[in-house]
Protein backbone atom coordinates (compact mmCIF):
# COMPACT_ATOMS: atom_id res chain seq x y z
CA UNK A 1 0.00 0.00 0.00
CA UNK A 2 1.27 3.47 -1.11
CA UNK A 3 1.77 6.75 1.23
CA UNK A 4 -2.39 7.58 0.82
CA UNK A 5 -3.19 5.21 3.25
CA UNK A 6 -1.48 7.49 5.84
CA UNK A 7 -4.09 10.20 5.19
CA UNK A 8 -6.98 7.64 5.06
CA UNK A 9 -9.83 8.51 7.18
CA UNK A 10 -11.01 6.31 10.88
CA UNK A 11 -13.92 4.00 9.52
CA UNK A 12 -16.56 5.72 11.15
CA UNK A 13 -15.87 8.91 9.49
CA UNK A 14 -15.22 7.16 6.03
CA UNK A 15 -18.47 5.47 6.34
CA UNK A 16 -20.37 9.10 6.77
CA UNK A 17 -18.34 10.74 3.91
CA UNK A 18 -19.58 7.64 1.49
CA UNK A 19 -23.07 8.00 2.62
CA UNK A 20 -22.81 11.64 2.38
CA UNK A 21 -22.10 11.65 -1.33
CA UNK A 22 -24.53 9.04 -2.34
CA UNK A 23 -27.10 11.25 -0.80
CA UNK A 24 -25.41 13.87 -2.79
CA UNK A 25 -25.27 12.24 -5.87
CA UNK A 26 -28.66 11.06 -6.09
CA UNK A 27 -30.37 13.90 -4.38
CA UNK A 28 -28.74 16.43 -6.95
CA UNK A 29 -30.22 13.25 -9.42
CA UNK A 30 -33.58 13.10 -8.04
CA UNK A 31 -33.88 16.97 -8.07
CA UNK A 32 -33.14 17.18 -11.71
CA UNK A 33 -35.58 14.26 -12.31
CA UNK A 34 -38.57 16.30 -10.78
CA UNK A 35 -37.94 18.98 -12.33
CA UNK A 36 -38.23 17.40 -15.84
CA UNK A 37 -41.06 15.71 -14.65
CA UNK A 38 -43.16 18.72 -13.57
CA UNK A 39 -42.23 20.22 -17.05
CA UNK A 40 -43.49 17.51 -18.38
CA UNK A 41 -46.66 17.59 -16.37
CA UNK A 42 -47.59 20.85 -17.80
CA UNK A 43 -47.32 20.31 -21.59
CA UNK A 44 -50.03 17.47 -20.83
CA UNK B 1 3.85 1.25 -8.16
CA UNK B 2 1.41 -1.00 -10.00
CA UNK B 3 -2.01 0.46 -10.67
CA UNK B 4 -3.81 -2.24 -8.62
CA UNK B 5 -2.00 -1.00 -5.32
CA UNK B 6 -3.46 2.57 -5.50
CA UNK B 7 -5.86 3.68 -2.67
CA UNK B 8 -7.93 6.69 -2.64
CA UNK B 9 -6.78 9.42 -0.11
CA UNK B 10 -9.45 10.13 2.57
CA UNK B 11 -11.99 7.66 2.20
CA UNK B 12 -9.98 4.07 0.63
CA UNK B 13 -11.35 2.47 -1.83
CA UNK B 14 -13.98 0.69 -0.37
CA UNK B 15 -16.07 3.60 0.40
CA UNK B 16 -15.44 3.92 -3.13
CA UNK B 17 -17.23 0.80 -4.05
CA UNK B 18 -19.48 1.18 -1.50
CA UNK B 19 -20.43 4.80 -3.37
CA UNK B 20 -20.25 3.83 -7.05
CA UNK B 21 -22.30 0.77 -6.51
CA UNK B 22 -25.01 2.02 -3.82
CA UNK B 23 -25.85 4.77 -6.46
CA UNK B 24 -25.72 2.14 -9.27
CA UNK B 25 -28.25 -0.37 -7.12
CA UNK B 26 -30.77 2.47 -6.31
CA UNK B 27 -31.04 2.78 -10.21
CA UNK B 28 -31.41 -0.47 -11.15
CA UNK B 29 -33.65 -1.41 -8.35
CA UNK B 30 -36.12 1.25 -9.38
CA UNK B 31 -36.04 -0.07 -12.77
CA UNK B 32 -36.16 -3.26 -12.50
CA UNK B 33 -39.12 -2.72 -9.78
CA UNK B 34 -40.86 0.23 -11.96
CA UNK B 35 -40.81 -1.82 -15.10
CA UNK B 36 -42.93 -4.65 -13.91
CA UNK B 37 -45.42 -1.82 -12.14
CA UNK B 38 -45.80 0.14 -15.42
CA UNK B 39 -46.28 -2.63 -17.94
CA UNK B 40 -49.03 -4.22 -15.06
CA UNK B 41 -50.82 -0.75 -15.35
CA UNK B 42 -50.68 -0.39 -19.11
CA UNK B 43 -52.45 -3.70 -18.54
CA UNK B 44 -54.66 -2.60 -16.60
CA UNK B 45 -55.59 0.49 -18.89
CA UNK B 46 -56.59 -1.90 -21.33
CA UNK B 47 -58.61 -4.06 -19.35
CA UNK B 48 -60.37 -1.60 -17.34
CA UNK B 49 -60.35 1.11 -20.01
CA UNK B 50 -59.10 3.94 -17.70
CA UNK B 51 -56.90 6.19 -19.11
CA UNK B 52 -54.91 6.84 -15.63
CA UNK B 53 -53.35 3.50 -16.12
CA UNK B 54 -52.19 4.65 -19.53
CA UNK B 55 -50.82 7.73 -18.27
CA UNK B 56 -49.39 6.51 -15.41
CA UNK B 57 -47.21 3.70 -17.46
CA UNK B 58 -46.19 6.32 -19.98
CA UNK B 59 -44.55 8.58 -17.09
CA UNK B 60 -43.05 5.69 -15.67
CA UNK B 61 -41.70 4.80 -18.83
CA UNK B 62 -40.30 8.53 -19.30
CA UNK B 63 -38.61 8.06 -15.74
CA UNK B 64 -37.17 4.81 -16.87
CA UNK B 65 -35.66 6.23 -19.99
CA UNK B 66 -34.16 9.09 -17.63
CA UNK B 67 -32.93 6.93 -15.27
CA UNK B 68 -31.46 4.05 -17.59
CA UNK B 69 -28.52 5.50 -19.23
CA UNK B 70 -27.51 6.86 -16.01
CA UNK B 71 -27.77 3.81 -14.09
CA UNK B 72 -25.92 1.51 -16.57
CA UNK B 73 -23.00 4.50 -16.78
CA UNK B 74 -22.47 4.06 -13.06
CA UNK B 75 -21.79 0.49 -13.58
CA UNK B 76 -19.78 0.59 -16.48
CA UNK B 77 -17.67 3.42 -13.98
CA UNK B 78 -18.56 0.86 -11.18
CA UNK B 79 -16.24 -2.10 -12.79
CA UNK B 80 -13.61 0.48 -14.33
CA UNK B 81 -13.00 1.16 -10.19
CA UNK B 82 -13.55 -2.30 -10.09
CA UNK B 83 -10.30 -3.61 -12.61
CA UNK B 84 -8.07 -0.72 -11.26
CA UNK B 85 -8.58 -1.16 -7.32
CA UNK B 86 -9.24 -4.56 -7.18
CA UNK B 87 -7.22 -6.25 -10.04
CA UNK B 88 -6.22 -9.76 -8.51
CA UNK B 89 -9.89 -10.15 -7.19
CA UNK B 90 -11.57 -8.94 -10.54
CA UNK B 91 -9.70 -11.34 -12.52
CA UNK B 92 -10.29 -14.35 -10.66
CA UNK B 93 -14.03 -13.64 -10.28
CA UNK B 94 -14.04 -12.75 -13.65
CA UNK B 95 -12.77 -16.49 -14.49
CA UNK B 96 -15.36 -17.62 -12.32
CA UNK B 97 -18.39 -15.71 -13.22
CA UNK B 98 -17.79 -15.40 -17.06
CA UNK B 99 -20.67 -17.10 -18.66
CA UNK B 100 -23.07 -15.37 -15.64
CA UNK B 101 -21.08 -11.74 -16.35
CA UNK B 102 -21.48 -12.73 -20.41
CA UNK B 103 -25.14 -13.48 -20.02
CA UNK B 104 -25.09 -9.98 -18.25
CA UNK B 105 -23.55 -8.32 -21.16
CA UNK B 106 -26.43 -9.16 -23.48
CA UNK B 107 -29.20 -8.10 -21.61
CA UNK B 108 -28.03 -4.64 -21.23
CA UNK B 109 -28.37 -4.75 -25.60
CA UNK B 110 -31.89 -6.16 -25.17
CA UNK B 111 -32.92 -3.70 -22.42
CA UNK B 112 -31.41 -0.50 -24.71
CA UNK B 113 -33.11 -1.92 -27.28
CA UNK B 114 -36.76 -3.13 -25.80
CA UNK B 115 -36.72 -0.21 -23.17
CA UNK B 116 -36.11 2.91 -25.22
CA UNK B 117 -38.73 1.41 -28.23
CA UNK B 118 -41.28 0.78 -25.52
CA UNK B 119 -41.32 4.34 -24.65
CA UNK B 120 -41.03 5.46 -28.34
CA UNK B 121 -43.39 3.92 -29.44
CA UNK B 122 -46.23 4.22 -27.30
CA UNK B 123 -48.36 6.76 -30.24
CA UNK B 124 -47.64 4.74 -32.42
CA UNK B 125 -48.47 1.43 -31.58
CA UNK B 126 -51.93 2.94 -29.98
CA UNK B 127 -53.87 0.40 -31.96
CA UNK B 128 -52.03 -2.46 -31.29
CA UNK B 129 -51.95 -2.75 -27.38
CA UNK B 130 -51.30 -5.58 -26.57
CA UNK B 131 -47.87 -5.63 -28.77
CA UNK B 132 -46.77 -2.42 -27.02
CA UNK B 133 -47.69 -4.47 -23.30
CA UNK B 134 -45.68 -7.19 -24.46
CA UNK B 135 -42.58 -5.19 -25.51
CA UNK B 136 -42.90 -3.59 -22.00
CA UNK B 137 -43.11 -7.22 -20.02
CA UNK B 138 -40.18 -8.28 -22.22
CA UNK B 139 -37.96 -5.34 -21.05
CA UNK B 140 -39.02 -6.25 -17.16
CA UNK B 141 -37.81 -9.93 -17.99
CA UNK B 142 -34.78 -9.16 -19.05
CA UNK B 143 -34.56 -6.87 -16.38
CA UNK B 144 -35.30 -9.55 -14.18
CA UNK B 145 -32.84 -11.76 -15.71
CA UNK B 146 -29.92 -9.33 -15.31
CA UNK B 147 -30.56 -9.08 -11.69
CA UNK B 148 -30.59 -12.96 -11.31
CA UNK B 149 -27.18 -12.92 -12.69
CA UNK B 150 -26.02 -10.34 -10.89
CA UNK B 151 -27.01 -11.78 -7.35
CA UNK B 152 -26.01 -15.04 -8.97
CA UNK B 153 -22.49 -13.22 -8.40
CA UNK B 154 -23.58 -11.35 -5.10
CA UNK B 155 -24.47 -14.63 -3.85
CA UNK B 156 -21.26 -16.40 -4.98
CA UNK B 157 -18.83 -14.00 -2.84
CA UNK B 158 -20.81 -14.86 0.46
CA UNK B 159 -21.38 -18.56 -0.44
CA UNK B 160 -18.90 -19.56 -2.72
CA UNK B 161 -20.05 -23.37 -4.37
CA UNK B 162 -17.78 -26.02 -2.35
CA UNK B 163 -15.44 -28.05 -4.61
CA UNK B 164 -16.68 -26.75 -7.89
CA UNK B 165 -14.47 -25.69 -10.65
CA UNK B 166 -14.67 -22.27 -12.60
CA UNK B 167 -16.49 -24.04 -15.63
CA UNK B 168 -19.11 -26.27 -13.53
CA UNK B 169 -21.35 -23.11 -14.59
CA UNK B 170 -24.63 -24.90 -12.67
CA UNK B 171 -22.61 -25.06 -9.40
CA UNK B 172 -21.39 -21.94 -9.60
CA UNK B 173 -24.68 -20.04 -10.43
CA UNK B 174 -27.11 -22.37 -7.68
CA UNK B 175 -24.29 -21.69 -4.81
CA UNK B 176 -25.79 -21.97 -1.48
CA UNK B 177 -27.45 -18.08 -1.23
CA UNK B 178 -28.65 -17.32 -4.60
CA UNK B 179 -31.98 -18.79 -5.01
CA UNK B 180 -33.18 -17.07 -1.54
CA UNK B 181 -31.40 -13.99 -2.42
CA UNK B 182 -32.81 -13.62 -5.82
CA UNK B 183 -36.21 -14.19 -4.29
CA UNK B 184 -35.45 -11.15 -1.33
CA UNK B 185 -34.26 -9.04 -4.40
CA UNK B 186 -37.17 -9.64 -6.86
CA UNK B 187 -39.88 -8.52 -3.76
CA UNK B 188 -37.65 -6.16 -2.86
CA UNK B 189 -37.17 -4.63 -5.75
CA UNK B 190 -40.95 -4.04 -6.54
CA UNK B 191 -41.56 -3.16 -2.98
CA UNK B 192 -38.95 0.23 -3.25
CA UNK B 193 -40.70 1.03 -6.86
CA UNK B 194 -43.91 0.58 -5.12
CA UNK B 195 -43.15 3.41 -2.30
CA UNK B 196 -40.76 5.49 -4.53
CA UNK B 197 -43.97 5.88 -6.50
CA UNK B 198 -46.05 6.75 -3.97
CA UNK B 199 -44.12 9.17 -2.15
CA UNK B 200 -43.24 10.83 -5.41
CA UNK B 201 -47.24 10.98 -6.17
CA UNK B 202 -47.25 12.86 -2.85
CA UNK B 203 -45.33 15.39 -3.45
CA UNK B 204 -46.93 16.21 -6.64
CA UNK B 205 -50.29 16.14 -5.21
CA UNK B 206 -49.32 18.54 -2.40
CA UNK B 207 -47.92 20.84 -5.39
CA UNK B 208 -50.61 20.28 -8.13
CA UNK B 209 -53.24 22.88 -8.33
CA UNK B 210 -55.71 21.85 -11.10
CA UNK B 211 -58.27 19.30 -9.96
CA UNK B 212 -57.74 16.70 -12.99
CA UNK B 213 -54.10 16.58 -11.61
CA UNK B 214 -54.90 16.06 -7.88
CA UNK B 215 -56.90 13.17 -8.97
CA UNK B 216 -54.76 11.35 -10.82
CA UNK B 217 -51.88 12.18 -8.15
CA UNK B 218 -54.32 10.43 -5.61
CA UNK B 219 -54.22 7.53 -7.03
CA UNK B 220 -51.15 7.21 -8.22
CA UNK B 221 -50.11 7.42 -4.35
CA UNK B 222 -52.69 4.73 -3.61
CA UNK B 223 -51.43 2.89 -6.51
CA UNK B 224 -47.74 2.90 -5.66
CA UNK B 225 -48.32 2.21 -1.81
CA UNK B 226 -50.23 -1.14 -2.81
CA UNK B 227 -47.62 -2.14 -4.71
CA UNK B 228 -44.94 -0.99 -2.13
CA UNK B 229 -46.58 -2.27 0.54
CA UNK B 230 -47.75 -5.52 -0.93
CA UNK B 231 -44.61 -6.75 -1.67
CA UNK B 232 -43.17 -5.66 1.62
CA UNK B 233 -45.34 -8.38 4.01
CA UNK B 234 -43.65 -10.93 1.81
CA UNK B 235 -40.04 -9.57 2.98
CA UNK B 236 -39.92 -11.00 6.14
CA UNK B 237 -40.83 -14.57 5.29
CA UNK B 238 -38.30 -14.14 2.88
CA UNK B 239 -35.57 -12.52 4.41
CA UNK B 240 -35.90 -15.15 7.19
CA UNK B 241 -35.30 -17.66 4.33
CA UNK B 242 -32.03 -15.63 3.71
CA UNK B 243 -31.05 -15.53 6.46
CA UNK B 244 -31.17 -19.31 7.38
CA UNK B 245 -29.42 -20.12 4.09
CA UNK B 246 -26.73 -17.98 4.93
CA UNK B 247 -26.16 -18.97 8.97
CA UNK B 248 -26.40 -22.85 7.18
CA UNK B 249 -23.11 -22.02 5.09
CA UNK B 250 -21.62 -19.02 6.54
CA UNK B 251 -22.02 -18.88 10.42
CA UNK B 252 -19.38 -16.26 10.42
CA UNK B 253 -21.00 -13.74 8.33
CA UNK B 254 -24.66 -14.76 10.00
CA UNK B 255 -23.15 -14.07 13.24
CA UNK B 256 -21.90 -10.94 12.83
CA UNK B 257 -24.43 -9.59 11.39
CA UNK B 258 -27.69 -10.85 13.63
CA UNK B 259 -25.52 -11.23 16.96
CA UNK B 260 -22.24 -9.69 16.59
CA UNK B 261 -20.48 -5.86 16.36
CA UNK B 262 -23.16 -5.52 13.11
CA UNK B 263 -25.95 -6.45 14.55
CA UNK B 264 -27.56 -3.05 15.11
CA UNK B 265 -28.08 -2.87 11.38
CA UNK B 266 -31.57 -4.71 11.85
CA UNK B 267 -32.46 -3.10 14.87
CA UNK B 268 -32.48 -0.35 11.86
CA UNK B 269 -33.90 -2.56 9.56
CA UNK B 270 -36.69 -3.25 12.81
CA UNK B 271 -37.04 0.72 12.52
CA UNK B 272 -37.16 1.25 9.16
CA UNK B 273 -39.81 -1.95 8.69
CA UNK B 274 -41.72 0.20 11.81
CA UNK B 275 -42.40 3.03 9.75
CA UNK B 276 -43.43 1.68 6.53
CA UNK B 277 -46.07 -0.57 8.11
CA UNK B 278 -47.26 2.21 10.47
CA UNK B 279 -47.15 4.86 7.73
CA UNK B 280 -48.48 2.17 5.53
CA UNK B 281 -51.57 1.40 7.49
CA UNK B 282 -52.04 5.13 8.52
CA UNK B 283 -52.71 6.00 5.40
CA UNK B 284 -54.99 3.22 3.96
CA UNK B 285 -57.25 4.45 7.33
CA UNK B 286 -57.25 7.56 6.39
CA UNK B 287 -58.38 6.88 2.58
CA UNK B 288 -61.46 4.47 3.54
CA UNK B 289 -62.74 7.84 5.05
CA UNK B 290 -63.07 8.65 1.17
CA UNK B 291 -64.24 5.40 -0.03
CA UNK B 292 -67.36 5.88 -2.42
CA UNK B 293 -69.33 4.13 -0.15
CA UNK B 294 -69.57 4.57 3.60
CA UNK B 295 -67.95 1.49 5.03
CA UNK B 296 -67.42 2.71 9.14
CA UNK B 297 -67.04 -1.27 10.36
CA UNK B 298 -63.96 -1.49 7.53
CA UNK B 299 -62.56 1.30 9.19
CA UNK B 300 -63.04 0.51 12.48
CA UNK B 301 -61.31 -2.61 11.81
CA UNK B 302 -58.44 -0.92 10.13
CA UNK B 303 -57.68 1.01 12.84
CA UNK B 304 -57.48 -1.94 15.12
CA UNK B 305 -54.92 -3.67 12.74
CA UNK B 306 -53.27 0.14 13.07
CA UNK B 307 -53.14 -0.92 16.98
CA UNK B 308 -51.61 -4.37 16.32
CA UNK B 309 -49.26 -3.13 13.63
CA UNK B 310 -47.77 -0.01 16.27
CA UNK B 311 -48.05 -2.57 18.85
CA UNK B 312 -45.65 -5.67 16.58
CA UNK B 313 -43.39 -2.50 14.93
CA UNK B 314 -42.42 -1.86 19.08
CA UNK B 315 -41.79 -5.44 20.02
CA UNK B 316 -39.82 -5.91 16.47
CA UNK B 317 -37.57 -2.45 17.89
CA UNK B 318 -36.57 -3.56 20.97
CA UNK B 319 -32.82 -4.40 21.09
CA UNK B 320 -31.77 -7.86 22.45
CA UNK B 321 -29.29 -6.23 24.75
CA UNK B 322 -27.53 -2.78 25.88
CA UNK B 323 -24.28 -3.39 22.80
CA UNK B 324 -26.30 -1.09 20.79
CA UNK B 325 -23.87 0.57 18.38
CA UNK B 326 -19.80 -0.76 19.45
CA UNK B 327 -18.18 0.99 16.32
CA UNK B 328 -19.79 4.92 17.70
CA UNK B 329 -19.53 3.70 21.40
CA UNK B 330 -23.35 3.23 22.37
CA UNK B 331 -22.59 0.37 24.82
CA UNK B 332 -24.55 1.68 27.70
CA UNK B 333 -24.23 -0.50 31.45
CA UNK B 334 -22.81 -3.62 31.11
CA UNK B 335 -22.78 -3.94 27.02
CA UNK B 336 -23.52 -7.46 26.15
CA UNK B 337 -24.65 -8.47 29.37
CA UNK B 338 -27.63 -6.45 30.32
CA UNK B 339 -29.94 -7.86 28.08
CA UNK B 340 -33.27 -6.11 27.66
CA UNK B 341 -36.61 -7.94 28.63
CA UNK B 342 -38.21 -8.29 25.07
CA UNK B 343 -35.59 -8.17 23.15
CA UNK B 344 -34.19 -11.74 22.13
CA UNK B 345 -35.12 -12.97 19.41
CA UNK B 346 -37.13 -16.07 20.29
CA UNK B 347 -39.92 -15.95 20.42
CA UNK B 348 -40.80 -12.25 20.70
CA UNK B 349 -38.74 -11.25 17.41
CA UNK B 350 -41.03 -14.16 16.16
CA UNK B 351 -43.91 -12.73 17.44
CA UNK B 352 -43.24 -8.98 16.06
CA UNK B 353 -42.50 -10.32 12.57
CA UNK B 354 -45.45 -12.61 12.26
CA UNK B 355 -47.69 -10.73 14.00
CA UNK B 356 -46.35 -7.95 11.66
CA UNK B 357 -46.80 -9.81 8.13
CA UNK B 358 -50.62 -11.15 9.39
CA UNK B 359 -51.65 -7.62 10.18
CA UNK B 360 -50.37 -6.10 7.29
CA UNK B 361 -52.17 -8.34 5.29
CA UNK B 362 -55.05 -7.90 6.96
CA UNK B 363 -54.86 -4.26 6.39
CA UNK B 364 -53.95 -4.74 3.25
CA UNK B 365 -57.15 -7.08 2.24
CA UNK B 366 -59.54 -4.42 4.30
CA UNK B 367 -58.33 -1.54 2.18
CA UNK B 368 -58.23 -3.36 -1.18
CA UNK B 369 -62.17 -4.34 0.02
CA UNK B 370 -62.41 -1.00 0.09
CA UNK B 371 -60.80 0.28 -3.04
CA UNK B 372 -62.97 -2.45 -5.38
CA UNK B 373 -65.91 0.14 -4.58
CA UNK B 374 -64.18 3.25 -5.53
CA UNK B 375 -62.65 6.18 -3.32
CA UNK B 376 -62.92 9.97 -4.60
CA UNK B 377 -59.81 10.98 -5.63
CA UNK B 378 -58.47 14.21 -4.51
CA UNK B 379 -59.60 15.05 -1.80
CA UNK B 380 -56.63 13.16 0.51
CA UNK B 381 -55.81 15.72 3.49
CA UNK B 382 -51.84 17.13 3.66
CA UNK B 383 -51.00 14.20 6.32
CA UNK B 384 -51.71 11.04 4.21
CA UNK B 385 -49.27 12.77 1.60
CA UNK B 386 -46.95 12.98 3.63
CA UNK B 387 -47.15 9.36 5.30
CA UNK B 388 -46.01 8.38 1.75
CA UNK B 389 -43.67 10.52 1.51
CA UNK B 390 -42.23 8.50 4.80
CA UNK B 391 -42.31 5.22 3.27
CA UNK B 392 -40.63 6.93 -0.14
CA UNK B 393 -37.56 7.84 2.16
CA UNK B 394 -37.27 5.01 4.23
CA UNK B 395 -37.24 2.55 1.71
CA UNK B 396 -34.38 4.30 0.37
CA UNK B 397 -32.71 4.02 3.59
CA UNK B 398 -33.87 0.35 4.11
CA UNK B 399 -32.34 -0.48 0.68
CA UNK B 400 -29.11 0.90 2.04
CA UNK B 401 -29.05 -0.87 5.14
CA UNK B 402 -29.92 -3.97 3.71
CA UNK B 403 -26.93 -3.82 0.73
CA UNK B 404 -24.51 -2.62 3.45
CA UNK B 405 -25.73 -5.36 5.51
CA UNK B 406 -24.77 -8.28 3.24
CA UNK B 407 -21.84 -6.62 2.04
CA UNK B 408 -19.91 -6.14 5.58
CA UNK B 409 -21.38 -9.71 6.49
CA UNK B 410 -18.02 -10.79 4.68
CA UNK B 411 -15.92 -9.05 7.10
CA UNK B 412 -17.71 -11.24 10.02
CA UNK B 413 -14.49 -13.88 9.67
CA UNK B 414 -11.36 -12.36 10.56
CA UNK B 415 -9.65 -10.74 8.40
CA UNK B 416 -12.62 -9.81 5.94
CA UNK B 417 -13.34 -11.43 2.77
CA UNK B 418 -14.27 -10.67 -0.82
CA UNK B 419 -14.65 -13.99 -1.57
CA UNK B 420 -15.68 -15.29 1.95
CA UNK B 421 -12.82 -18.47 3.09
CA UNK B 422 -10.76 -17.32 0.15
CA UNK B 423 -9.75 -13.59 -0.85
CA UNK B 424 -9.14 -11.93 2.04
CA UNK B 425 -9.69 -7.84 1.34
CA UNK B 426 -5.98 -7.10 0.90
CA UNK B 427 -6.61 -9.83 -1.95
CA UNK B 428 -5.16 -12.51 -1.20
CA UNK B 429 -5.30 -16.19 -2.38
CA UNK B 430 -5.80 -17.95 1.14
CA UNK B 431 -7.21 -21.89 1.60
CA UNK B 432 -6.51 -24.84 -0.86
CA UNK B 433 -8.21 -24.74 -3.75
CA UNK B 434 -9.15 -20.88 -3.86
CA UNK B 435 -10.32 -19.09 -5.44
CA UNK B 436 -11.66 -21.08 -8.52
CA UNK B 437 -12.44 -24.08 -6.33
CA UNK B 438 -12.56 -23.80 -2.45
CA UNK B 439 -11.82 -26.97 -1.10
CA UNK B 440 -13.02 -26.52 2.54
CA UNK B 441 -16.19 -25.18 3.66
CA UNK B 442 -16.28 -21.22 4.21
CA UNK B 443 -18.85 -21.98 7.50
CA UNK B 444 -15.73 -21.53 9.71
CA UNK B 445 -14.79 -18.42 7.94
CA UNK B 446 -11.24 -18.87 8.49
CA UNK B 447 -9.16 -20.77 6.03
Amino acid sequence: MGWELALLLPPVPRFFVGLLLVVVLLGVETLFVYWISTLYGKDE
Amino acid sequence: MPIGNIDIPGIGKEVVMAMIWQTHIYHSAFIAGILLIASASEYMGVLTKQPKYDRFAKGAAIATVLLFATGSSIAITGLLALITLYPVFWSHLQNIMFWPLFAEAWMFVGEIILIYAWYVSWEKLAYRKKLHIVIGFMAAMLVIFQFTLINVVGSYLLTPALGAEPTDVGAVYLNPTFVPLNMHRFVGNISFAGFLVAGYAGLRYLRSTRQENREYFDWMGHWGLVWGFGFLLLQPLIGFGYLKSIREHNEAAFDYIMLGDKSWLFNGLAIELAVMGVASVTYCLHKIKFAERPMPTLRNMTMGALGFMALFSFLNVIPADMNLVPQIGWVFFDGEETTIPLGGMYPWKYIGLIGMMLVGVFALGLYLKATAGGFQWGRASRWSQYALVITAVTVVVTLATMGYTRETARRGAEPGYLVAGCITLEQKIVAEGCPEAPGRTPERGTP
